[in-house]
């Protein structure tokens, strides 16, 4: 048996109706839902907390609370308070010592990746420092360069440089052959084979290094200020711990993250703008 | 590279000055062997494969895989050192790559990071043109493509058919004597082949270039070849037979309806087939 497969016009015609257009507040709602459920995590984990300190569930002491942290963060920040001149300390030496491992480390790694005789001979190196615990080393450098800006730069270095090394000796190594083959068969130089192709290519795994390396150099400063410093947010953090003052302990963690998160951020915009070729 | 205007716009009497005799590429006796990492003895991948290549002239190597057909194009295109034997290209031996030759490679081979435009004018650059000319050249090719609205999309913007013509226009802007072509079409699908070798049909019946192209299809080689070479599973795989394919030029999809179309694929299957066994 055929059926013969027609469309009746008038109900071609018969369109279903548009949609009533949503109310704006449901179309923001519905473009934001990510960032709507993190902020209500927030919000309330930010409640319980302050439910808990101020209702007597912990020993406020201890706990410090969401309130308590805004209070004297303010303080801290205000006029006759070392929170301006902390944070220029740590973002000092967090950013001469980023800055020294990205220009020795992303060089080191890309020929590292590219000259397989110069991978051999700094592998054990970077294995070496992979491997150990950084905080290990770190009171050398105080033993060697005192506790001033150099020894901290050093234990920053050392944090962030590994990663970034190994990233970009990575993007090297994975880079498309037939992408090489291509530029030789026009008798690309190597120079020109670095620059054109493994350059660019590198890009992308230079960036998950640099952003491993905020990560680590960060810890690296707080660290560096445990041991040896007089100011700056780890010392702060270690301070205010020695007299238990949560408040002020809180206030210079939230401090150091938000300094990580807009590092990041910055790196980010950097990323996309390099990686404009990128699929999605 | 100054003379940037030359060649496939002009039509086939530039194959004048040359003639269409003229012996473009030489291959004698060549031998290619690796080095097997662990073992003594070198894997013979190629060996002793001898043929020319006129003026004008395309001509197919086919063969299963793993018989060193893209071990030939690599020698030839100076990518792969050979161990023996000679290559002359022009009646001079080659050393090495030049801008005599380019290769369509299998995979389109595009750098992502570059727009079409600058994929097509990576060899031109590459060979110390300047930018504005090269980038001028580069339009040229893609309007030859038929790509000329894609010139400064990203590669990843491109379906693979789009691809391999930028790829194959890359190789043309650089304007070689010798196109090899690694496979090119393999990887695409049967409706976007066909398109892409009319294409090249057509772009060829107005080039003095000679052409040496790599492909495990019998059609596809019967269609675009004037010589088919048909080659041996390696290792030291050998050029057993060489079938003149005594097709009218010039050539496009309704050549596949010639009835010696079929005959010339019968045959070339026939010297493939007691291997495959």
């Amino acid at each position: 048996m055929l059926t013969k497969l027609t469309t009746k016009p008038d109900v071609v015609d018969q369109l279903p109706p548009a949609p009533r257009r949503r109310r704006w507040l449901v179309q923001q709602y519905q473009r934001r839902e990510r960032l709507v459920f993190g902020v209500l995590m927030v919000c309330a984990l930010l409640g319980i907390w302050q439910a808990a300190a101020k209702l007597g569930w912990v020993n406020e002491a201890f706990t410090s609370s969401p309130s308590a942290i805004w209070t004297t963060s303010l303080k801290y920040f205000g006029s006759g308070g070392q929170g301006w001149a902390d944070l220029w300390a740590s973002g000092q030496e967090f950013l001469y010592g980023f800055l020294i491992s990205v220009l020795l480390g992303v060089p080191v790694g890309l020929l590292m990746g590219w000259y397989p005789r110069l991978d051999g001979l700094l592998n054990p190196i970077v294995l070496f420092l992979n491997n150990i615990p950084r905080i290990a080393i770190a009171p050398l450098f105080v033993i060697w360069f005192g506790i001033g800006m150099q020894s901290k730069l050093w234990v920053i270095v050392l944090g962030a440089i590994v990663p970034i090394i190994v990233n970009a000796r990575a993007g090297v190594v994975t880079i498309e052959p037939s992408l090489i083959a291509m530029a030789r068969s026009y008798g690309a130089s190597d120079s020109r084979v670095l620059r054109t192709v493994v350059l660019p290519g590198s890009v992308p795994a230079i960036c998950s290094g640099l952003r491993l390396g905020i990560g680590h150099a960060l810890l690296a400063v707080v660290l560096a200020e445990f041991i040896a410093a007089t100011e700056g947010l780890g010392y702060v953090v270690n301070s205010a711990a020695a007299t238990f003052n949560t408040n002020v302990l809180f206030v210079a963690v939230l401090v150091i993250a938000a300094l990580g998160m807009a590092v990041t951020g910055l790196l980010t915009i950097v990323e996309r703008y390099f990686q404009r070729w990128r699929t999605g | 590279m100054t003379d940037l205007t030359s060649s496939l716009s002009e039509g086939p009497n530039r194959a004048g000055n040359i003639g269409r005799q003229t012996t473009r590429v030489s291959v004698r006796g060549l031998s290619v062997g690796y080095e097997l990492r662990g073992a003594d003895a070198d894997f013979l991948a190629v060996a002793d494969a001898t043929f020319d290549i006129r003026c004008s002239e395309i001509v197919c190597i086919v063969g299963p895989s793993g018989c060193g057909k893209s071990t030939v194009l690599g020698a030839v295109a100076g990518l792969v050192p050979y161990r023996a034997g000679t290559i002359e290209v022009d009646g001079k031996p080659i050393r090495g790559t030049g801008s005599d030759r380019a290769v369509v490679f299998q995979k389109a081979s595009l750098l992502p990071w570059l727009t079409v435009q600058e994929n097509v004018a990576y060899g031109l650059r590459t060979y110390g043109v300047k930018k504005r000319a090269a980038i001028q050249r580069a339009a040229e090719m893609l309007e030859l493509v038929g790509l000329a609205q894609f010139a400064t999309r990203y590669p990843y913007q491109l379906s693979g058919g789009m691809q391999q013509r930028t790829n194959l226009a890359r190789a043309l802007a650089a304007d070689p004597n010798i196109l090899l072509f690694d496979e090119p079409f393999a990887s695409l699908d049967a409706q976007q082949r066909e398109l892409l070798q009319g294409e090249l049909l057509r772009i060829w019946s107005n080039t003095d270039k000679a052409g040496l192209f790599i492909t495990h299809q019998i059609d596809e080689a019967v269609l675009l070849g004037n010589r088919v070479i048909v080659s041996t599973r390696g290792p030291a795989s050998r050029i057993c037979n060489a079938v003149e394919i005594d097709l009218p030029w010039p050539r496009s999809r309704e050549t596949r309806l010639n009835p010696k179309f079929h005959n010339y694929v019968d045959q070339i299957w026939q010297l493939l087939e007691p291997q495959e066994a």
